[in-house]
């Protein structure tokens, strides 16, 4: 609320609401590449629909709201920042994609362990005994749950 | 009325055959079990579970996947009672007075009380569902592209006024997921959309890495982020079994509550939280000191309860009969009856009574079930609160990952779902919900399609949206419901629900 009090002129200069401005760029974005992406395909006519039709029809839609989102972060108060965590956001990512590419090389076991070890820099990280408790109960009951129960045909070990 | 208890006899002996039976019973537990985790809703419950669905019969997939929903909807409570930590938007109402209780050393009676209005509330709504949904599936069948197309655009303008926050967001989200839902090769022309010339993406996006990624891994990083992997200390629980006090000013808002549930669940876009949200208003309307809420009213617990089950449940109407999911939970039931090569839709009744019927009448072994259950585990939910977030999200992050992998066995799904993870929290950053998108990329092929062949067939004539009948009312239903979002009034009112 500090800002209101100041004069109109840097009111209006800064940034009304860095959220909305955001969300406009991305909606827009993403309605611009799906229209430049579709740029090959054949419409038709509303009688006769072709593959392009609806994409295009649902990505100038989007690029509608995403500009409408944009004029109002410009022009509506909003949230200040955007914080962003970015310890956990890529933690868990980079655990997901190197789960990914070991389980078909390494096997569930150490797949997991890498999972759950990078994974866990996400949040608090585990002292060694509970993390190793937590390992092997999780691989035990993964293999358990959908190797023996589902009869999933998981690699196991390297 | 004869047809309906024959109807449900038929059902209930599907449902009670043994295997069945342990279905449903795996499903309620695995769903409490789940549910009850903070942080996680029914629709992250449901999402997460989904894989362990996929080897069943169809019947016993859906009765367990049904569990889930129910168990996940119960156990949510708990920690909305228990904590104050709703793990979903239908169980904030609970939140209010359910924990004001608990910290007034009551904790056990509005556990009871949430169980005993939600038993009441989901044995009610199951027979509605048996009255309302044949008749539906009737009319359903008379419907032509063009009613199917004014319907969903219902569905979906309803969810966009039951969404948080921004309408133009919301509207922007089931945009995305109509466009996600493009993804791979077109049916009708063989046109690939959208696949980067990746094969994995030529037979379209798949349902499981989407919902895993959005409301999975994105809840772990959110809650990672708003709580910092801290525990959290639950409310001890004494005494369970409410007085009789309690009972005579529960049980009316428990049946007022049902009332309301019942009906606005049916609505498109309707179901658990809308229910709830109306059911604490009227409560705080009717009651005779209104300054008692927010306080540990037991009329605050036992209403909006009572309304958010019938609300859930009475949200299987529209999906059984119509095929057109109202809220992300039966998004997720649609996208698990298409992996088991079930097609919702009004066919269903005609052509597969015992799955159902057997679904139908499940639900009502299952919430006597969910009691029995409950009552006498409540100490052993509370003690699973008290696990640390830190051994949690680990034991979810490889629950995740290996589900998502078991679907195909293919690790593109497990990179495909990181990707979404990202993308969900992202868009949480941005202030959109992920539940309308998740409607939109159910709904997008059938809207698609539909739309296509309603303007062939009246070959480019938009006006035939309104001069057939059924499809003229249904376009009125959606002006009326945009014309409402559109109002002042409406929008602040709308604003100070969501806020209270």
């Amino acid at each position: 609320m500090t800002h209101t009090l100041r004069s109109p002129r840097s009111a209006a200069s800064r940034l009304r609401s860095p959220q909305d401005l955001a969300a406009g760029l991305l909606l827009s974005a993403l309605a611009l590449g799906g229209l430049w992406l579709a740029r090959g395909w054949e419409a038709g006519s509303l009688a006769m629909m072709q593959a392009g039709f609806f994409p295009r029809l649902v990505c100038y839609l989007l690029l509608a709201a995403g500009l409408a989102t944009l004029v109002r972060g410009l022009t509506a108060e909003g949230p200040a920042t955007l914080a962003w965590a970015w310890r956990p956001s890529v933690a868990i990512t980079i655990a997901v994609i190197v789960f990914a590419a070991l389980l078909d090389r390494l096997g569930l076991v150490l797949a997991i362990l890498a999972l759950i070890g990078i994974g866990g820099l996400a949040g608090r990280p585990l002292r060694p005994g509970p993390f190793t408790a937590l390992w092997a109960t999780l691989a035990t009951s993964c293999i358990a749950i959908f190797s023996w129960g589902l009869g999933l045909p998981l690699q196991i070990w390297p | 009325m004869m047809d309906v208890l024959a109807n449900l006899w038929l059902g209930l002996g599907v449902s009670v055959e043994p295997m069945n039976l342990v279905y449903c019973f795996l499903g309620a537990l695995i769903g409490t079990l789940i549910g009850v985790l903070p942080g996680l809703g029914p629709t992250a419950t449901v999402a997460l579970l989904l894989p362990i669905t996929f080897y069943l019969p169809p019947v016993g997939a859906l009765i367990m996947l049904a569990g889930i929903f129910y168990g996940a909807q119960y156990g949510g409570s708990t920690t909305a009672i228990l904590v104050k930590l709703p793990g979903e938007s239908s169980s904030v109402m609970t939140c209010l007075d359910g924990n004001a209780m608990a910290r007034q050393g009551r904790g056990g009676v509005a556990l009871a009380t949430a169980a005993l209005s939600s038993l009441f509330a989901g044995c009610v709504t199951t027979l509605v569902i048996a009255l309302a949904g044949p008749p539906l599936a009737g009319m359903a069948l008379a419907f032509g592209p063009s009613e199917y197309v004014a319907l969903m655009l219902v569905g979906l303008i309803g969810a966009v006024t039951l969404a948080h926050g921004s309408v133009v967001k919301a509207v922007a989200m089931i945009l995305v997921g109509l466009l996600l839902s493009m993804v791979g090769t077109d049916v009708n022309s063989g046109q690939m959309r959208f696949t980067f010339d990746i094969p994995q993406l030529y037979d379209g996006l798949d349902f499981v890495p989407l919902a895993m990624g959005l409301f999975g891994l994105a809840d772990i990083i959110i809650n990672l982020e708003e709580t910092e992997g801290r525990g959290i200390d639950p409310s001890p629980v004494h005494r369970l079994w409410p007085s009789l006090q309690d009972f005579k000013d529960a049980w009316p808002a428990a049946v007022r509550g049902t009332a309301l549930g019942a009906l606005l669940g049916i609505l498109p876009g309707g179901g658990a939280t809308l229910s709830a949200f109306s059911s604490y208003a009227l409560e705080k309307k009717v009651a005779r000191d209104p300054s008692a809420f927010g306080k540990g009213a037991i009329q605050g617990v036992a209403g909006p309860e009572a309304a958010n089950n019938a609300g859930a449940q009475a949200s299987f109407i529209p999906m059984l009969s119509l095929g057109i999911p109202s809220n992300a939970v039966m998004a997720l039931m649609v996208g698990a009856m298409m992996i088991h090569g079930i097609t919702p839709g009004p066919q269903i009744m005609t052509k597969q009574p015992d799955l159902f019927w057997g679904m139908i009448a499940s639900m009502l072994v299952g919430n006597v079930m969910l009691v029995v259950l409950n009552l006498p585990l409540i100490g052993l939910w509370v003690r699973l609160l008290r696990v640390p977030y830190a051994y949690l999200f680990p034991a979810i992050l490889v629950f995740c990952c290996i589900g998502t992998y078991s679907l195909k066995n293919d690790v593109f799904d497990v990179l495909l779902m990181a990707g979404f993870g990202v993308f969900g929290y992202v868009l949480k950053k941005l202030d959109c919900e992920p539940a309308p998108l998740l409607l939109g990329f159910v709904l997008g092929p059938l809207l698609e399609e539909n739309l296509s062949r309603a303007m062939l067939l009246s070959q480019g004539d938009l006006t035939v949206f309104v001069t057939r009948p059924i499809s003229a009312g249904l376009m009125v239903v959606a002006a009326g419901l945009l014309a409402l979002i559109l109002l002042p009034a409406f929008r602040r009112q709308r604003e100070v629900a969501f806020k209270e």
